[in-house]
Formats: C-alpha cells, sequence, structure tokens
C-alpha cells in the first residue's frame, strides 16, 4: 500500500496538478462561506472546465473543491451566524456566541485545526478500509449492486429533512427522470415522444446544476438578496487561538466526532448536512457540563467542524468501493469521474489503482492546503462575504449556462437547466426535498441495469435476489430503516 | 390557503405524474420479448408513486382537520415576519422569464450577446428599488460576458454560440 500510495504521491505532485489544487481548495471555500453556495455547487460548475484536462488533473481539482467546500462553511458560521453551507449548521451554536464574547479568533482557530484534523482522520481510515472492502466487493453480481441500490434509496429518503413519504415522492422523481432516454441493456427509447434530443435523456450535469444552482437564484429572488449581509465581525488571532491544554481537553470529543462523521458518511444519502449535527448533540449529551452548549465553548466547535470533515473520507468509501454516492457532492463526483472515463467501483482497485492512489493522494494534499489558507487567507475570504449576491448567483447562472452547453454542445442541456431549477424550487414550495431527486436520478439506473442483469442470470427467478446472503441481508435493512422511520416521529432535537 | 392544502395538491399532482408514466409505459416496444423488459421499472415505479401520492394527500387531510386553527395562526405570523422591501414584485416569475429569453435567443444572437443582456437584467431584478447601480451592473456584465466567452472558447476549446458576431 505505501509503494501504491507513493506512487499516487508522484502522480499528483506536478506544478499544474499543486495549481489545480490551491485553485480548488480556494474557490471551494469561497463557495462553502457564501450561504446559498455549496460544495456541490462548485463541484458541478468547476466540472466542464475539467473536461479538457488529464483525469488526474480534473479529478484532483474536485476533491479540492470537495475539501474547501465542507470546510469554508465555519467562516461564515462563526463570523456571521448564518451556516455557508448546511454542513457548519452546529458551528453557529457555539460558534457566534464565541464570536460575540470577542473570541471569534479562538472559534475560528478550533474549526480550521479540528476541520483539518477530522479530514486526516477519515481519510487515512478510507485508505484503509477501501482497498480491502473493495476486494470484497468486486465479488458482488447484480443482485447484490440491486439490493444495495435499494437499500441506498430507503435511507436517503428516509434521513432527508421532512415526511418519509415526501422523501420516497422525491426519490421516485428523480428515478422517474432518470427513466426518460434509451432503456439500459436493450436501448429502446422511452417517453422521447420521438424528440431526437432525448433519446440521450437527461444528462446528468444539467440536472445537478439546475437542481442546485438555478433553483437558488429562484430563491433568492424571492427572498430579496439585495440586503446587506449584516455586521461582520472582527477578530485577532494568535498562533492557533487556543492552547496547547485545551486542545488536549477536546481530544475524546474530536476523536468520537471523528469516528461519527466518518461513520455517517459512509452510509449512503447521509452527508456533511447531518454529521455535524449529530455530532454535536452526542457531545452534548456525553459532556460533563452540557449546560454550556450553546453559550460559546469550543467543544461544540469542535464536534461539529470534526465531524464535517471527516464525512468527507467516509462518503468516498461507498463511492470508490461500490460506486454507489454517499451524498449530493459525491453523487456529482460519481457523474464527474465517468465523464473522465474512470468508472468508481471495486474494479477501480485493480485496474486503474494508480487513479484511486492519486486520489487519496490528492485528498491528503487538499487537507493541508486548506488549513494553510483558512490561515493565512482568512481576511481575504471574510471581504469576499460582502459581494453582493445578486451579481454572483447571477454570474452563477451564466456559468451554469455554459457547462451545461459544454457536456454535449448542445441549447438543449441548457433548456434541461432551467426545467430542473424549476422543478426544485417548486418542490421546496411544497416542502419536498431535493436531495433524494439527484440520488434518485444516480441510484434508479444502478438499480435497474442490475435488476435486469440479475434475471437475465436466473433466467426470469427472483429467488436469488433473495437467497444470496449479501443481497437479503441490505434487502432487509432497508425494510427495517424505512420502518424505524415510519414510526411516530422521534422527538425532534431542538437546534437552537 | 397554499400552507394548508400544500401536501393535497402536490400529491394529487404526483398521482397524475404516476398515471401519465404508467399509462406511457404501455407505449414502450419490447424489442428482446423479456418478460422483465423496459417497461417494467417504469410500471413498477409508478405504482409505488401512486401509492405514496395517495398517502401525502392522505396524510394532507389529516394534517388539514388536526391543525385548522395551528396552521393559521402559524400563517399570519409568517406574512408578519416577511415585511422586506420588496424587489420586483413577481422576481421569481421575472427571473424565469429572463432565463428562458436567454437560453431561447442564445443561438441567433450569440452566447456573449446575451450574457451580457442576461446578466444586467438579472442583476436588475435582484436588486432593491433605487439601489440598481445601473453602471457598475453594465460594468460587470460586460467583463464576465467577454471574459467567459473568450476564455472557454480560446482556453477549454468549447464552441459556445457565436451568434451575430461571429
Amino acid at each position: 500500500m505505501l509503494g501504491m500510495l507513493i506512487t499516487g504521491f508522484t502522480s499528483v505532485l506536478t506544478i499544474k496538478i499543486m495549481l489545480l489544487l490551491v485553485l480548488g481548495v480556494g474557490v471551494g471555500i469561497i463557495f462553502g462561506a457564501i450561504p446559498g453556495l455549496s460544495a456541490s455547487m462548485a463541484v458541478a460548475l468547476v466540472l466542464p472546465v475539467t473536461f479538457g484536462m488529464e483525469p488526474i488533473e480534473g479529478i484532483s481539482m474536485l476533491i479540492a473543491l470537495y475539501i474547501g467546500g465542507v470546510s469554508g462553511g465555519l467562516i461564515s458560521a462563526i463570523l456571521l451566524k448564518i451556516p455557508g453551507t448546511p454542513s457548519s449548521i452546529a458551528t453557529c451554536f457555539d460558534g457566534h456566541p464565541m464570536a460575540a464574547n470577542g473570541e471569534a479568533g479562538k472559534a475560528l482557530g478550533a474549526g480550521i485545526v479540528f476541520s483539518f484534523l477530522g479530514g486526516l482522520f477519515s481519510i487515512i481510515l478510507l485508505m484503509f478500509i477501501a482497498p480491502s472492502l473493495a476486494a470484497i466487493t468486486i465479488k458482488f453480481g447484480p443482485y447484490e449492486y440491486f439490493s444495495i441500490a435499494i437499500f441506498s434509496l430507503t435511507m436517503i429518503a428516509s434521513l432527508s429533512k421532512g415526511s418519509l413519504s415526501k422523501g420516497l415522492a422525491s426519490g421516485i422523481v428523480g428515478m422517474l427522470i432518470a427513466i426518460i432516454g434509451a432503456s439500459p441493456i436493450d436501448g429502446t427509447p422511452r417517453y422521447t415522444f420521438g424528440n431526437y434530443n432525448m433519446i440521450t435523456g437527461f444528462n446528468l450535469l444539467p440536472v445537478l446544476i439546475g437542481l442546485f444552482a438555478v433553483a437558488e437564484i429562484l430563491k433568492s429572488a424571492e427572498d430579496n438578496v439585495d440586503v446587506s449581509t449584516g455586521e461582520i465581525r472582527d477578530y485577532t488571532i494568535k498562533g492557533f487561538g487556543f492552547t496547547m491544554k485545551e486542545f488536549v481537553s477536546q481530544q475524546w470529543n474530536a476523536l468520537r466526532s471523528a469516528v461519527l462523521g466518518t461513520g455517517i458518511g459512509i452510509l449512503p444519502g447521509i452527508g456533511g448536512g447531518t454529521s455535524n449535527i449529530i455530532a454535536y448533540i452526542v457531545a452534548k449529551n456525553q459532556s460533563k457540563y452540557p449546560e454550556k452548549f450553546g453559550t460559546g465553548i469550543i467543544d461544540g466547535i469542535v464536534a461539529s467542524e470534526t465531524a464535517n470533515n471527516a464525512t468527507i473520507g467516509g462518503a468516498l468509501v461507498p463511492l470508490l468501493t461500490l460506486g454507489i454516492p454517499g451524498d449530493g457532492v459525491t453523487a456529482i463526483l460519481l457523474g464527474a469521474l465517468m465523464i473522465h472515463d474512470i468508472t468508481p467501483g471495486p474494479l477501480l482497485f485493480t485496474t486503474q489503482g494508480e487513479v484511486v492512489y492519486g486520489i487519496f493522494a490528492a485528498l491528503l494534499i487538499s487537507n493541508v492546503i486548506m488549513l494553510i489558507m483558512e490561515f493565512f487567507g482568512m481576511r481575504l475570504f471574510v471581504r469576499l462575504l460582502t459581494i453582493p449576491k445578486k451579481f454572483l448567483l447571477s454570474i452563477i447562472i451564466a456559468l451554469s449556462a455554459v457547462g451545461a452547453f459544454g457536456v454535449n454542445n448542445r441549447i438543449y442541456d441548457i433548456w434541461s437547466l432551467l426545467i430542473f431549477g424549476v422543478l426544485a424550487y417548486v418542490m421546496e414550495k411544497f416542502d419536498y426535498p431535493t436531495a433524494p431527486v439527484i440520488l434518485g436520478v444516480i441510484l434508479g439506473p444502478i438499480a435497474e441495469v442490475n435488476l435486469r442483469r440479475g434475471l437475465m442470470l436466473s433466467q426470469g427467478s427472483f429467488m436469488p435476489f433473495l437467497t444470496k446472503p449479501i443481497s437479503i441481508t441490505f434487502l432487509v435493512l432497508a425494510v427495517v430503516s424505512a420502518y424505524i422511520v415510519s414510526r411516530p416521529k422521534v422527538k425532534k432535537v431542538k437546534v437552537d | 390557503m397554499i400552507t394548508k392544502n400544500k401536501d393535497i395538491i402536490s400529491g394529487i399532482f404526483l398521482f397524475l405524474v404516476a398515471v401519465f408514466f404508467y399509462v406511457g409505459s404501455f407505449f414502450i416496444e419490447n424489442l428482446t420479448g423479456a418478460r422483465i423488459g423496459p417497461s417494467f421499472v417504469p410500471q413498477l415505479v409508478s405504482i409505488v408513486l401512486a401509492i405514496i401520492s395517495i398517502l401525502i394527500v392522505a396524510d394532507g387531510i389529516k394534517h388539514l382537520k388536526l391543525n385548522d386553527s395551528l396552521e393559521i395562526e402559524k400563517e399570519k405570523k409568517e406574512k408578519s415576519g416577511t415585511a422586506k422591501t420588496p424587489l420586483y414584485k413577481n422576481a421569481v416569475l421575472l427571473s424565469i422569464i429572463n432565463m428562458w429569453i436567454y437560453i431561447g435567443l442564445m443561438k441567433p444572437l450569440g452566447f456573449m450577446i446575451m450574457t451580457f443582456i442576461y446578466l444586467f437584467t438579472q442583476f436588475i431584478i435582484l436588486s432593491k428599488q433605487g439601489k440598481r447601480q445601473y453602471l457598475l451592473s453594465v460594468i460587470i456584465s460586460l467583463i464576465v460576458s467577454v471574459v467567459t466567452y473568450y476564455l472557454f472558447v480560446n482556453a477549454f476549446n468549447l464552441m459556445l454560440p457565436a451568434g451575430i458576431l461571429g
């Protein structure tokens, strides 16, 4: 493994890739820091720029964006009391009180250092788990893949905020979107109405950008974005902002949050948006002084920021070993890898090992770049928070149009951008979560292909889906997870 | 009113979507003759969607009866809470139309011209009254459209529609 890792490092240690990593982390932090822009959007928007690059160059840059995007949210969470991304919601709870108490520097310092440590922990875990897991998943056939896809779909629906039925409905809407176009295996056109453009179906990229970016501008048109961002607190920071003693006192909290974050990341469908809140709640419940949480103590920031960055390595486990994305960003990364002719899954470890280890290396390096940039570039990022969103969002739409057009050089894909943007906007109006749509678009075809392949192998019998041990395990888990959430509401966790 | 009937309206709509996909599945040709052909999954998925949509409507009706008074109270609160300085009245609709025109005219007029027009219009749509910043908006629109066009066409080899300037 060490040898492979060295190969990985040598493949990314070129000047061009290092520059791309710095650029990626920087742009990612900006997207993460500005409320309304997210890591998913950053990856989706930059993806077209990578089309012309070598696969490892493009992938490295997207990985850097992912790391930066998750890490940038803490800046606005602490200085503005608005989480830059859903991954930093729990960071606000103690981060803003700290800033109000004049400890903004300490809050930022702790957030940055523990983001780094959480990320590092999960990347190392990923490097150990993924290759051995891939050795197991390589034996998986269509039955197992079908069941895992079904399991993932129920997880996503059940863990998305709001009701189970609405989450499921969103997932199914995604599956229906993916059904349009040529069917898998035999290529029969479905619901194309004889339209030549529709035979290829809707391309993943415009669907994703539409759901994320276009919907965002419509929401802000409604919410009136042209208001001043509010007061941004000033801060001073010495060293890392906190003392060695404070660091040591947080070691168990950090370790627990890192484990939680990685574990939640591995589960399909839940990402940093959930893990930071869960880690915060667990830290509070396990603490000797739970009453101090929310008043501005470092513990809350450590829990939230360690967990959300730890989710990164976790979410990449199912992506790399099974080709199944863990959350919205990894869903886009999956699309990105495929555009670069890299099919994630267990085979990747045997056929394109250098790509896998290149990804590991890019992750490790980006994590370090993130640490350095957030420390030394903080004032610049804070300055960017004051750019009026009317300019940012509008420019993002224009760039989205470029990206969508770049997929196939046709205007048709820009139209789908608008269609799915409006769809996501309407869905939010009616309280439907949009994240399951994306996973439905991706998992639906995986489930269908493997269902039909399996049935071809078994000559039409459904039995193997129920008798293969791994397959039945996941189907049972799917039923159990759906059952658990359909029970009367578990007491809502108070987040204020 | 909309808040109250959200579930019922969306549930009925989803049911219609399910019916549409179910009926449509019978028009899918089965070229291979397999029992589980290309229309199997669409049928299955639309049946599941139909069931879920009925559940959503049922939920909505139950909710309607239970929380009648509560919801009205909440709605009142929400209304008083969202008293912000308005943008254009229909900023959302205007944004959609603006994007519609942008995409529709991109081919004949070209990416550069349409992006300039789109950006400028969108900036104004998203601005508060009296804070339109016309000159700044024109400058930013101009720079972004020109730089994006030449960057992608020359550096990334993307053949964006040149339109009448081409």
